[in-house]
């Protein structure tokens, strides 16, 4: 099967690409910090749940 | 195996797929990697990658802004988006055949990546640091890239689908 056309090679504008990638970079650690503490929190409630006194 | 000094001629007007962990890791050192991509693309070296490997890093974008710098990063890392034909999905249970046991780590993403290599053949190749993931029964390890950052090496595979 062919490829399909390749287009133009985009050269990069390194100062522009790597502040580009610094905020996303920063995006991508909130949303590991958000699914750290989802899991602790999951962890949490699932202690609670086990050993809370009824 | 291809000797670093050879690969750029041997990448020369093929399309280079990149993995997720490839973006992933321009993003933890874009200083590096920027220059990376730069010797690649100034060489006629096309990047390229799949759907699936922006499904993966656009997901979880904290707000419509985000998920559109999200998009723009992609963008100017790669000159192209491969759109894989519909018979590719039919491809894909072909490459989980030829897999066997080896196949049992691999993701969706990785199947289909592994899918463009068997469609496209000698015009393609992959970049990717999961180098556990395609099997060399299937999938010819072409060439090793190292490069040294300051806590260390970041080593990449460069695949083919097998020719024979």
């Amino acid at each position: 099967m062919k490829l399909p056309k390749t287009q133009k090679i985009k050269l990069i504008n390194k100062k522009e690409f790597i502040k580009l990638a610094k905020k996303v970079a920063k995006d991508f650690e909130d949303q590991n910090k958000y699914l750290y503490e989802k899991k602790l929190k999951e962890a949490y409630d699932l202690f609670y749940e086990t050993y809370s006194i009824s | 195996m291809i000797s670093s000094t050879k690969l750029i001629r041997f990448l020369k007007h093929k399309i280079v797929l990149l993995d997720t962990n490839i973006f992933r890791d321009i993003l933890s050192k874009p200083t590096i990697l920027s220059e990376f991509l730069e010797k690649l693309k100034s060489s006629g070296i096309t990047l390229g990658t799949i759907d699936a490997v922006k499904y993966e890093l656009l997901k979880g974008s904290s707000d419509e802004n985000k998920y559109k710098e999200r998009a723009k990063f992609i963008d100017k890392t790669i000159d192209i988006t491969i759109n894989l034909p519909p018979s590719s999905f039919e491809l894909v249970y072909d490459l989980i055949l030829k897999c066997n046991i080896d196949g049992a780590s691999l993701n969706i993403t990785d199947l289909l990546l592994g899918t463009a290599l068997m469609i496209y053949k000698k015009n393609i190749c992959l970049v990717t640091r999961d180098t556990n993931d395609f099997s060399q029964k299937i999938f010819d390890l072409r060439s090793i890239v190292n490069i040294p950052h300051s806590r260390g090496i970041l080593t990449y595979g460069i695949y083919q689908y097998k020719l024979n």
